[in-house]
């Protein structure tokens, strides 16, 4: 199982578009950086769905967009180093 | 599985998502490529996406300023690099087919390039 680490919002990058079109739909998806961005967009929502996604707090909390994601898990850094250790491989995109 | 002796080989996916010449990407993801060929990774390669534009022939980078690292791909046989994977569908997206490119490549579907990223110890994006 794979964690997919987006750091580029999809209007500015394909990094999204690509992981989701050749991740194994099991892996789990990191967004970071303007990454957050593209959930605010309701086609990336829908894409997302199904998959495990988590957001980089930090991330979210300096765009101000805690309450808009606070359905979606909000991790820190050590959470992050965490994840990365429970998935066989982190693929930075 | 059988137990192949280079089984300490690390197995290294190296994909091409970006066009080639108008970012440093593409040069770097080769040099990559054959650097860790040179180590006895076992490296395979996967473009999709604009990625499969570094693979067109006749590219003449020279003309704007730019280092023509796609003749390098010829190199790749020569580092024993012989997983070439190009997305079937970023193909028909832009109108090309494996006789528009420069190298032998397998035409392979999304899901398998989803099975080689799962193979694989290590995958690095350009």
């Amino acid at each position: 199982m794979n964690l997919h680490h987006i750091q580029t919002s999809a209007k500015q990058d394909n990094a999204l578009a690509c992981c989701i079109k050749y991740m194994d739909k099991q892996d789990s998806v990191l967004l970071s950086g303007n990454g957050v961005n593209s959930l605010l967009l309701s086609q990336w929502r829908e894409r997302l769905a199904d998959i495990r996604v988590m957001l980089l707090k930090d991330d979210v909390e300096a765009r101000g967009l805690s309450k808009r994601f606070k359905d979606y898990p909000l991790i820190d850094y050590d959470t992050f180093v965490k994840e990365s250790l429970t998935h066989d491989k982190v693929i930075t995109w | 599985m059988i137990v192949d002796e280079q089984i300490k080989m690390k197995k290294v996916a190296i994909l091409f998502r970006r066009a080639p010449h108008g970012s440093p990407h593409g040069r770097e993801a080769l040099d990559l490529a054959l650097l860790s060929a040179s180590f006895e990774q076992e490296v395979s390669l996967i473009f999709v996406d604009d990625g499969v534009l570094n693979l067109v022939k006749d590219q003449q980078p020279e003309l704007i300023g730019a280092k023509d690292y796609i003749a390098t791909f010829g190199a790749l046989p020569l580092y024993d690099v012989e997983t070439v994977l190009v997305c079937e569908e970023s193909l028909l997206e832009y109108g090309l087919d494996l006789t528009d490119l420069t190298i032998e490549a397998d035409m392979v579907s999304p899901s398998l390039i989803t099975e080689q990223l799962s193979k694989v110890d290590e995958v690095l994006v350009f």
